[in-house]
């Protein structure tokens, strides 16, 4: 189930610092997927071009699978088709919105096809990507995690790679890991944190960066 | 801070990838709720959960997927229903829609309301038609009039044998159910019965006047009669006899 996140309002302006810098193509998407909600295809398929790759390569990563990763990609952009009306631009990007789709339509996949009972135990460092640093795009504000994930402890990665990308449960990750329910939890509580504090830090050099730039002090 | 901050800090990491187990969930839903410091934390790690899914690397699908998703889009466009269509259009388009939906009702009942007058001036013709024929035989030197006979109901049939028109007054006809209707008959000689059309009651009052239209001249029938048939008439008497009378 999705965490809550409309409890998440108050807090850091982590968020509303990084996303000003995006604010240009979030809301040339969002135009776009209003074209979309009225039947328009050319702007279907402006979306689509702009985002299959990232889509299909989170499907991939997942599934493991080219054929079931084809048609949950397929799946992802005909919710974007159908339900185009239901996005929210204060919910965040469209693309987070349309991995989110993703990642929920491959989990049930898995499921469907009881593949979570062979889980990868293997960490492969092929599917990462590491995020351009241009601050003009959305994927800049994710490098420090891309490091901080590929920094973490094998066992906390992979703790966290299974629940994630795998939607497998806290006991079936110690079923498949061979240990205790009470390290599988210590493990990913310790690398959350770690790619949490990463984050954090990321955000504040942001804010730095931008007051300097503002020539504020 | 709450006492359970510190418990609550722990599971959010797990709350945040979905492995939660549901009771647990609503309790740190109704921790948050309270808690300012716990939704900060929240928002940082629900950061992280987005970042991760930002992390594959990116491959195109093959360009028969897209070919693919846009037949699809089409299938799915012709399949979708017309409300699912209206609900996606702007408000604008939905109220021009609502306007051309307005004005076909209005024309639908306009047209029933023409089909009804029509109908009204229909029948008043066949009343004036009636009357006419009525003043003609009245006036007809040749014209004889016979006295129709029933159980409290009664009338006169004005005819003249040598023509084939002849008109009823009929007094006490009773309104019959929607699944029955009075009946007309001119009885032939050898006592074959040709329906002489239906007669409908006056709810209004009891006093009703209809001609009765034969293909030939009066002369060639002995006698008339009205029976209760079933709704639409019958070939052949079926129903009691109402009226009748012998020329």
């Amino acid at each position: 189930m999705e965490p809550l996140r409309a409890v998440a309002t108050v807090g850091l302006s982590i968020n509303g610092i990084i996303s000003s810098q995006f604010q240009k193509p979030m809301t040339d998407d969002y135009k776009l997927v209003q074209r979309i909600a009225e039947g328009d295809r050319k702007a279907f398929l402006s979306l689509y071009d702009r985002y299959a790759a990232k889509v299909h390569g989170l499907s991939l990563r997942m599934l493991r699978d080219p054929h079931s990763a084809e048609e949950v990609t397929q799946d992802a952009f005909m919710r974007l088709w159908t339900r185009a009306e239901t996005y929210r631009a204060n919910q965040g990007s469209l693309l987070g919105w349309l991995l989110t789709i993703t990642r929920r339509l491959a989990i049930d996949r898995m499921r469907q096809e009881s593949r979570r009972i062979q889980p990868s135990l293997s960490i492969d460092e092929d599917w990462l990507k590491i995020p351009d640093p241009g601050s003009e795009t959305e994927e800049s504000r994710w490098r420090s995690l891309f490091f901080a994930l590929r920094d973490l402890p094998i066992q906390q990665r992979l703790t966290i790679e299974l629940a994630y990308y795998q939607g497998l449960s806290q006991t079936q990750i110690a079923e498949a890991m061979g240990v205790p329910l009470g390290t599988v939890k210590t493990r990913t509580r310790l690398g959350m944190e770690k790619l949490r504090q990463a984050m954090r830090e990321n955000a504040y050099q942001s804010d730095r960066s931008e007051i300097g730039e503002r020539g504020v002090g | 801070m709450s006492d359970h901050s510190k418990e609550i800090e722990a599971l959010l990491p797990e709350y945040v990838l979905g492995t939660i187990p549901a009771e647990q969930r609503a309790f740190i839903e109704e921790h948050l709720e309270s808690c300012d410091n716990c939704r900060i934390i929240l928002e940082e790690l629900l950061e992280v959960e987005q970042g991760l899914l930002h992390l594959a690397q990116p491959v195109e699908p093959p360009a028969y997927a897209k070919a693919r998703l846009m037949a699809a889009i089409a299938a799915e466009s012709e399949s979708t229903q017309w409300v699912d269509r209206l609900l996606r259009l702007p408000f604008a388009r939905i109220g021009a829609i609502a306007i051309v939906l307005l004005l076909i009702v209005t024309n639908v009942v306009l047209l029933n309301q023409t089909i009804t007058l029509q109908d009204q001036i229909e029948s008043l013709s066949r009343k004036q038609e009636t009357n006419q024929t009525a003043l003609a035989l009245a006036s007809n030197p040749n014209s004889q009039v016979a006295e129709l006979q029933g159980d409290q109901v009664g009338g006169t049939f004005v005819y003249d044998p040598g023509v084939s028109v002849a008109v009823v007054f009929v007094w006490g006809l009773e309104a019959l159910p929607s699944n029955q209707v009075y009946q007309s008959w001119l009885i032939s000689p050898d006592g074959a019965r040709t329906s002489a059309g239906l007669v409908e009651a006056n709810p209004a009052s009891n006093f009703v006047t209809f001609t009765v239209e034969s293909s030939r001249p009066l002369s060639d029938f002995v006698g008339f009669g009205v029976t209760v048939e079933p709704a639409g008439g019958s070939p052949a008497p079926t129903g009691a006899k109402v009226l009748g009378v012998d020329f």
